[in-house]
């Protein structure tokens, strides 16, 4: 689960077709009118993470090439993770993941077991988003309601309908382009999670989210994803997915 | 004054009504003050070690946990099942961050090419299969989740940064004894400071009627009659309700030491009482009418109260002075409660006086028993002065050389008595955990390079060889071997920092995180070594504490900068502010008692006065180190508090001067003296011995201690005025002074 969130996250956070001029009556309609803008088949990009908290700073560059239900990560930095690499590929239901440490020089297959292997709770590289996070949600798992439409936005409540990881999700959803601006991330009653949208840009019709922050309330942590040379829709080789591609300096 | 008591006089239902009103104002205050007894309260503002344990906090988040062991065998089904359910209940209650236990532990291995995080024990009712490849495998990682003999598992609670520790302990404590069947033993400050909150709210109310119990008794004795308790008794409860009311609007918190607070409120409040009923009653019994005798008590008598009063509160006053909140807290308690009580004394009690009918005295044909006591020692002392200064050169002697045997100890432990549950249980936990309190190590350097982590693994061997007691630590390096023997089956460091980063990549991808957070700053620069020690007296901490930084500096000089601190060290910096407190209130009260008693009477007679208050104090003291008795956050106070109560001997010097300004000869004017101001000390030291008698009672040992050392020291300071004082006097105060000096034309020792 968490690896297929992985490989598709540049597509699933970051680009999103435009929406078209719409009104929506109910919380649900808006939440399935985002979901179900067309995404792009294929991407590559260039993310930089960089976590910080108490004033300090941590900084890892990455590439990423996404294709149908096939992703390839490779750190470009810092230098002492460089070449470091991750492929997940699924198929028939299951993803395989391979990631390859240069220092080791050894590939290796990675995967949670168990009941674990459902449990995207886990910080993705250590940052204050999860893989939960970054993927796209479940929308079943939630009752929506729309507490408030003015200044051309949309505000929706999500409520757990059973054991999730948050209690409450509250979105606000620019009403044009329907791209969530703004989501506070609710354990209880007190905000835990704040993630927001910091940056757009289009890409081949695509409304980009080339920015966003995570920030995790009661740790006083931020992560922000920036997401550059970010290409859509293009032509990437079956040769790209492969074992020796990933052990590619 | 004397324009005040005309007022009262003349306008008494106005003043009562008045009164009551500010009373109400002050008490609607109250429920602003708050409860707690968290570590930041009981702790020194600024010292080195906190400055290390913060920066640690800071970049490594809150490492207070509850350590719960328990008992029966962890190796069945049912058990497991239980601590599954238990485990589960726990991570839902207040202030939880994390829960380890048996039932949630996960284990990275290879499995077919895979590396999986699995959890120990997947379902409930594991099989017998299930549950023996478990202990194989926790015995493999010699984990000190549970014993070897499978007899004990512990439950580690970790507690979100940020939170109340009383309500964190207190609700992990009754969550675990509610769903644990088996033996159970908790340690960890936030339990300790849920117990030690647990006893403040019950001792703040038995203490306090057991205190007010007592004052009454005595009260009783003196005066012989419900007049005599009932004023005091309305008086003493507004010196209550004003502490409270006026600690509340200034959002007080009541902390350990409150008990000790409101006691002294009590019974120094009472001794206000005592003295102008004494004065009152006597006036009466030499035949003036009610409005004369209040006139007179009141126009004289009070000043004497007043200035005690002021003496106390000055007295209070060096504890603002404090590096520690909780004594600063318990002096603004103490000087509100004073300040309450001075004005019941000398505004509500001669208006309550004023309205009821005038209260009939006995005038007693014979002299009382006390009367005759009191003139055999004023017979005694005046012929055997210069034993009773070589006593009392003795007595110094024997308490400068207790004074060096006196042992600090600040330790939470140190709150509860030496074979209380609470100390049975923290002593369980650090036996079979290794250690319920904890120092850090901070290391700065370039952390994932393979030689600094070599240093760290070395470190911790060496701790754990080297120093006895300690048996268990958790570092970086220990997880980086893990991490290597997964990858590469050696559990060693690796050999470049690439392959440790790498490492650290891919646990960061594939498990839970909060491990690493937890001993890795983001930047990679700081990492703690967390060292497991028992949680005993600070003396026993201070050897850790230096056998640790001795150690560290030795594994790491040239390698990484090493710096010692963490939670398990706060008892060590509240002992040296301690210490430092300690020496400033006293001297400072002793200088401040030496100016006000100099304002009002003449500053040989303050001289004189407090050289005796004095001698009690080192007496005090000394006695602390021969009984064996720790110096604490409480009985550091035993020196002000003598000091400031102690304060009304100087009521015998007072009426020793004014004897001979009156013409008698040395030798009369003291046993004049004795006789009359005699009673009066007599009664107010039974009187407050018997309030601060109540502080025994206390669950809190420290509390407990003080209550028992100022038994002793108010009476010692009642035995000295009325022995070595006189003969300081006959000494040192031959000729009376030419200052004006307060009067008192009529005994003060009469019965109703």
């Amino acid at each position: 689960m968490k690896k297929i969130i992985f490989s598709t996250l540049v597509v699933a956070l970051g680009a999103l077709t435009l929406a078209q001029n719409q009104t929506y009556k109910t919380g649900l309609e808006v939440m399935q009118a985002t979901l179900d803008r067309p995404t792009p088949k294929s991407s590559i990009g260039t993310i930089n993470l960089e976590i910080s908290k108490n004033g300090q700073t941590l900084s890892r560059t990455m590439k990423s090439w996404a294709s149908n239900d096939r992703s390839l990560v490779k750190f470009l930095a810092p230098a002492d993770i460089k070449g470091s690499g991750i492929l997940s590929i699924k198929k028939n239901g299951l993803t395989e993941t391979l990631l390859y440490l240069p220092a080791l020089g050894r590939t290796r297959r990675l995967a949670t077991g168990g009941s674990d292997s459902s449990d995207c709770d886990g910080a993705f590289f250590g940052s204050d988003f999860s893989y939960c996070d970054l993927g796209r949600s479940e929308i079943k798992d939630f009752n929506y309601s729309l507490t408030l439409s003015d200044n051309g936005k949309y505000i929706i409540e999500a409520k757990a309908k059973k054991n999730s990881n948050y209690d409450k999700i509250i979105y606000e959803i620019e009403a044009k382009t329907l791209n969530t601006l703004k989501t506070d991330y609710y354990k209880g009653d007190k905000v835990f999670k704040t993630l927001r949208a910091l940056e757009f840009g289009v890409i081949k019709g695509y409304n980009l989210i080339k920015t966003l922050s995570m920030e995790t309330i009661s740790q006083g942590s931020k992560s922000t994803f920036k997401q550059t040379a970010v290409e859509m829709d293009v032509e990437i080789a079956d040769s790209v997915f492969t074992e020796r591609f990933l052990k590619q300096p | 004054m004397k324009h005040l008591i005309e007022f009262i006089l003349k306008k008494s239902w106005l003043t009562i009504i008045g009164f009551l009103l500010v009373t109400l104002l002050v008490m609607s205050g109250t429920p602003r003050a708050k409860i707690s007894s968290t570590t930041g309260v009981i702790q020194a503002d600024n010292h080195p070690l906190l400055t290390i344990s913060k920066e640690i906090k800071k970049t490594f988040g809150s490492v207070d946990n509850i350590i719960a062991v328990l008992g029966g065998d962890i190796y069945t089904a049912p058990r497991i099942n239980e601590l599954r359910v238990l485990t589960t209940k726990l991570e839902s209650v207040y202030g939880v961050a994390k829960v380890t236990s048996l039932a949630n532990l996960s284990k990275l291995e290879e499995d077919d090419g895979f590396i999986k995080s699995t959890k120990l024990f997947k379902n409930n009712n594991p099989t017998n299969t299930e549950i023996a490849a478990a202990r194989a495998y926790l015995n493999q990682e010699q984990t000190s989740l549970v014993t070897k003999d499978g007899q004990n598992t512990v439950l580690i609670i970790q507690m979100k940064p940020g939170v109340d520790q009383q309500k964190f302990g207190t609700q992990v404590g009754d969550m675990v004894n509610a769903n644990w069947k088996g033996e159970k033993a908790m340690a960890g400050a936030p339990y300790v400071i849920a117990e030690v909150n647990r006893t403040l709210v019950n001792d703040i109310q038995v203490v306090g009627l057991i205190a007010l119990g007592l004052i009454l008794l005595f009260l009783f004795l003196n005066f012989g009659s419900v007049h005599g308790i009932i004023l005091p008794l309305i008086q003493v409860v507004m010196g209550l309700v004003w502490s409270m009311g006026l600690y509340g609007w200034i959002s007080g918190t009541f902390g350990a030491l409150t008990a000790i607070g409101i006691i002294a409120v009590l019974a120094v409040g009472s001794s206000f009482s005592l003295h102008l009923l004494g004065r009152f009653y006597s006036e009466l019994l030499h035949g003036k009418n009610k409005a004369d005798a209040l006139l007179a008590t009141f126009s004289e008598t009070a000043q004497g109260v007043v200035i005690s009063a002021i003496a106390i509160i000055a007295s209070m006053m060096t504890l603002w002075l404090s590096n520690i909140g909780t004594l600063r807290d318990l002096g603004t308690l103490i000087i509100f409660g004073i300040i309450g009580a001075l004005a019941g004394a000398v505004i509500l009690l001669p208006a309550l006086i004023n309205i009821l009918p005038q209260p009939k005295v006995r005038i007693s044909q014979k002299p009382s028993a006390i009367a005759g006591i009191l003139k055999a020692l004023a017979r005694y002392v005046n012929t055997h002065r210069t034993v009773m200064m070589l006593v009392a050169g003795g007595l110094i002697v024997f308490g400068l050389i207790g004074t060096t045997r006196i042992k600090p100890n600040t330790s939470y432990i140190s709150f509860f008595p030496k074979n209380s549950q609470t100390v049975k249980n923290i002593a369980k936990v650090d036996k079979l955990f290794g250690g319920s309190s904890s120092i850090s190590v901070l290391i700065e350097g370039d952390i994932l390079e393979p030689k600094i982590l070599r240093t760290i693994d070395q470190f911790t061997t060496r701790a754990k060889s080297e120093i006895s007691g300690i048996s268990n630590t958790i570092s970086i390096a220990d997880t980086i071997k893990t991490l290597n023997n997964l990858f590469t089956n050696k559990r060693e460091i690796p050999t470049s920092r690439e392959k440790v980063s790498q490492e650290l990549l891919i646990y960061q991808s594939s498990a839970d995180t909060s491990a690493i957070t937890q001993q890795l700053s983001l930047n990679q620069q700081q990492t703690i070594i967390q060292i497991g020690i028992p949680l005993g007296d600070t003396s026993t901490t201070r050897v850790y504490y230096n056998q640790i930084k001795a150690l560290s500096e030795e594994v790491f000089k040239g390698i990484a900068t090493a710096k010692v601190g963490g939670e398990g060290l706060s008892g060590l910096a509240l002992e040296d502010a301690m210490i430092h407190d300690f020496v400033i209130s006293l001297s400072l009260a002793i200088v401040l008692m030496i100016i006000i008693d100099s304002f009002v009477r003449s500053f040989k007679a303050a001289l004189v006065t407090i050289s005796s208050l004095i001698m009690t104090v080192i007496l005090q003291y000394g006695l602390l180190g021969w009984l064996g008795i720790d110096l604490d956050i409480s009985t550091m106070l035993l020196g002000a508090l003598a000091i400031g109560v102690g304060d009304y001997a100087i009521h015998l010097t007072v009426r020793f001067l004014e004897e001979r300004r009156l013409g008698q000869t040395p030798e009369q004017a003291l046993e004049n003296t004795i006789i009359t101001s005699g009673r009066s000390i007599l009664f107010t030291a039974l009187t407050l011995g018997a309030g601060f008698a109540a502080l025994s009672f206390s669950q809190l040992q420290p509390v407990a201690s003080l209550g028992q050392m100022m038994v002793f020291t108010v009476l010692a300071v009642g035995l000295s005025s009325l022995t070595l004082l006189p003969a300081m006097c006959l000494r040192f105060l031959r000729d009376p002074v030419k200052k004006p000096v307060l009067t008192s034309s009529t005994n003060e020792g009469a019965t109703l």
